[in-house]
């Protein structure tokens, strides 16, 4: 494609490798979802169908690397980067391991420059990496794993419980989701600082948002910029006229939603996200809240923890959809949340077990609180403590994980 | 590079020396309940069946703790040993499954102890088996309890677990017996050492489990180790059910009747370190 003669050439390689790599995806990962789409739409107009759906185990990651590998493609097409001619190179690039099944999704102009670059060891780097990793496990084990078998529950069960339980529910998967996919970013990227490469940032405390918009600039970055970069802005971002905005808003939630899966729970989560955002679009409002919440200070004010309580309980909505089993089952826990059981006392099957989950849930964000404006939240927390604290501080979090840790959990993105 | 070798090397070797060991040890004298006249139970599933805690706990005579479980192996019988306070009155399971029943499906869910893991290597335990151990009893939790919920009562005993299970344990030469019962002698050494009244119940099963166990290859080895086990105890008794209602609820276990009847008889506790055989009345 790069050295192609002329711009049809380049234009040919540049499309065969796009359908190419998306074809892999379309085959493994959107097949049996379109056959059998299909197949329900025909014998809604009475025309019964017999599609053949394939029975084929969905490779690990697939969504991720197949991103990645675009990312690549575009960029030499739009003539950012050189095609790289070491093979080894290129499979470093493609096969990194720490974010091969889960991401980051990276780019080709931010990672390849990085492999060909001589590293060298770096004391604070690798601590730092290890700080990260450290973290990471802290919310994917304590966090995540002990939040979802509480979410699993009340989901599988919730024709059994009332709108309270529903909501409890809700915030269990709500943290599980967030702990367990920001867990797994923090463990591959102190894993890749610890050889000396830096890879994007994929959270940064998306639940003290304070709009729909900043929640998006905040939860898994790398596949909103990429989404951004090589979609949105393509399209024509929001440059055009009011429906431009709206159309390019849809599409970009939409394709987000259906990058997680071939279910309508995912294209309803991404449709709810888009009508979520549309208002501070087209109100010009979506820039209002680039800094961090309450910078520089120990608390927010009341207006900015009225518009983080009102953001995360729209995220929770969403979640909803995300989680539930079908599109039936998410309306139906939906309309209990909003029925009169919802005030009526909460309850589920071992309930008084998820007493020591709320507790670490508790504990845990206020350590992210205090750690909002740092790349992760533990990255410079006791930094000026005398090193013996600081270790204890660090065995702390070492025995919460070994003592308190769920049961053993898969990792939610690794479907993806 | 250098500085964080050594600084790593330090910070490994404080957590898995001394920190983690430390934060285990404090951890299993916080969840050893301690009262006034406590007995301590331990067990497998036939004692968390066959004794009724809430009952004896009612009498207001002693206060009963338990650490019975379902499938509990001989690690956690020598935790228990660990755990229970010097000069205890405790209440054990003879129970011949947990030394027959293969390695992999004993529970050994009790907590961290370096002393019990450490004689698991010293008996022919596998590192990688001693390690798999040690990994399931990282997560801390509440070890003793005073209730339990006992199977219901049903005039017929259920036929689950098939007696071709039973054949196949009985009628093999199990390798690792020997060690498993080095280990529970250990564990009653271990409770003499600490000045412990003994008291070790040994549950009725069904004729048809008796039968196979006559007919055994382990027979020897098993009486053997039952005159081992009796060196421990300064007398025997026998505790005689009244079964004119069925009082099982499958071939090992009895049920909420039987438990009752086993409660009962435990009103009084021995004064000395007993074996307690119960016995049904008639032939089942």
């Amino acid at each position: 494609m790069f050295e192609a003669k002329g711009a049809s050439m380049k234009k040919f390689w540049f499309w065969l490798s796009v359908i190419v790599n998306l074809g892999f995806l379309g085959v493994f990962k959107y097949y049996n979802f379109f056959a059998a789409s299909f197949a329900d739409a025909l014998s809604l107009i009475g025309i019964t169908v017999h599609i053949t759906t394939l029975a084929i185990i969905l490779p690990v990651g697939i969504s991720f690397y197949t991103f990645h590998g675009l990312s690549y493609v575009i960029d030499i097409y739009k003539n950012r980067i050189k095609p790289e001619r070491n093979f080894i190179d290129y499979s470093v690039f493609v096969s990194f391991f720490p974010l091969l099944v889960a991401g980051p999704i990276e780019r080709a102009t931010h990672l390849l420059p990085q492999i060909l670059k001589k590293r060298e060891f770096d004391y604070s780097k690798a601590v730092d990496g290890l700080r990260q990793i450290l973290w990471g496990l802290f919310k994917k084990i304590v966090i995540a794993d002990n939040c979802a078998p509480f979410a699993n529950h009340i989901f599988d069960h919730s024709a059994s419980y009332p709108g309270s339980t529903h909501v409890l529910g809700a915030l269990f998967f709500t943290f599980q989701i967030y702990c367990d996919f920001s867990g797994y970013s923090d463990i591959a990227i102190g894993t890749a600082r610890l050889f000396g490469i830096e890879l994007l940032r994929n959270f940064a405390f998306p639940y003290f948002s304070r709009d729909i918009a900043e929640f998006w600039r905040r939860w898994h970055i790398s596949l909103s910029s990429w989404f951004r970069d090589y979609l949105y802005i393509p399209l024509g971002g929001s440059k055009g006229g009011t429906w431009m905005k709206v159309r390019n808003t849809f599409i970009i939630f939409i394709v987000s939603g259906f990058w997680h899966g071939a279910n309508w729970t995912f294209i309803a989560w991404g449709l709810l996200n888009a009508v979520y955002f549309l208002p501070l679009l087209l109100l010009n409002r979506n820039r209002d809240n680039l800094e961090t919440v309450a910078q520089g200070k120990l608390l927010p004010n009341i207006k900015e923890l009225f518009s983080m309580l009102v953001t995360f309980g729209l995220t929770v909505l969403a979640w909803i959809f995300f989680r539930a089993n079908d599109i039936g089952h998410a309306f139906n826990y939906v309309k209990e949340i909003f029925s009169l059981s919802l005030f009526s006392a909460p309850y589920f099957k071992n309930g008084t077990l998820c007493i020591t989950t709320v507790i670490l849930t508790l504990i845990f964000i206020i350590i992210e609180w205090l750690g909002r404006e740092q790349q992760y939240a533990i990255a410079q927390m006791g930094m000026r403590w005398f090193k013996p604290i600081r270790w204890a501080f660090y065995f702390c979090i070492i025995i919460v994980i070994l003592a308190w840790g769920g049961g053993k959990q898969q990792f939610i993105y690794f479907q993806f | 590079m250098k500085s964080f070798l050594k600084n790593t090397i330090l910070f490994l070797s404080l957590g898995c020396f001394f920190i983690v060991p430390g934060f285990y040890w404090v951890s299993s004298k916080i969840i050893t309940p301690k009262a006034k006249k406590a007995v301590y139970i331990w067990g497998d599933s036939q004692m968390c069946q066959g004794i009724d805690i809430s009952y004896l706990n009612a009498k207001e005579k002693y206060k009963f703790f338990s650490s019975a479980q379902h499938g509990a192996g001989v690690y956690d019988f020598l935790v228990f040993t660990e755990l229970v306070p010097v000069n205890s009155t405790v209440i054990i399971s003879n129970s011949r499954l947990v030394l027959i029943r293969p390695k992999s499906r004993d529970k050994n869910y009790s907590i961290i102890n370096i002393p019990s893991l450490l004689a698991l290597l010293r008996n022919n335990y596998s590192f990688r088996e001693t390690a798999l151990i040690a990994i399931k009893n990282l997560e801390l939790h509440w070890h003793f309890y005073d209730k339990y919920s006992h199977y219901t009562n049903s005039d017929s005993i259920k036929k689950n677990p098939p007696l071709s299970a039973f054949e196949d344990l009985y009628n093999n030469k199990l390798e690792y017996l020997g060690d498993k019962e080095n280990l529970y002698v250990e564990g009653l050494q271990k409770l003499k050492d600490k000045n412990c009244k003994i008291i070790a119940l040994a549950f009725p099963y069904h004729s048809s489990i008796t039968e196979i166990e006559k007919k055994s290859l382990l027979k020897a080895d098993l009486e053997k180790f039952d005159t081992r086990v009796g060196d421990f105890f300064e007398e025997e008794k026998t505790l005689l059910l009244q079964d004119s209602v069925n009082i099982f609820y499958d071939r090992t276990h009895l049920n909420e009747r039987g438990a009752q009847q086993v409660s009962e008889g435990l009103n009084q506790l021995p004064s000395k370190s007993t074996i307690i055989n119960i016995v049904t009345g008639k032939k089942l």
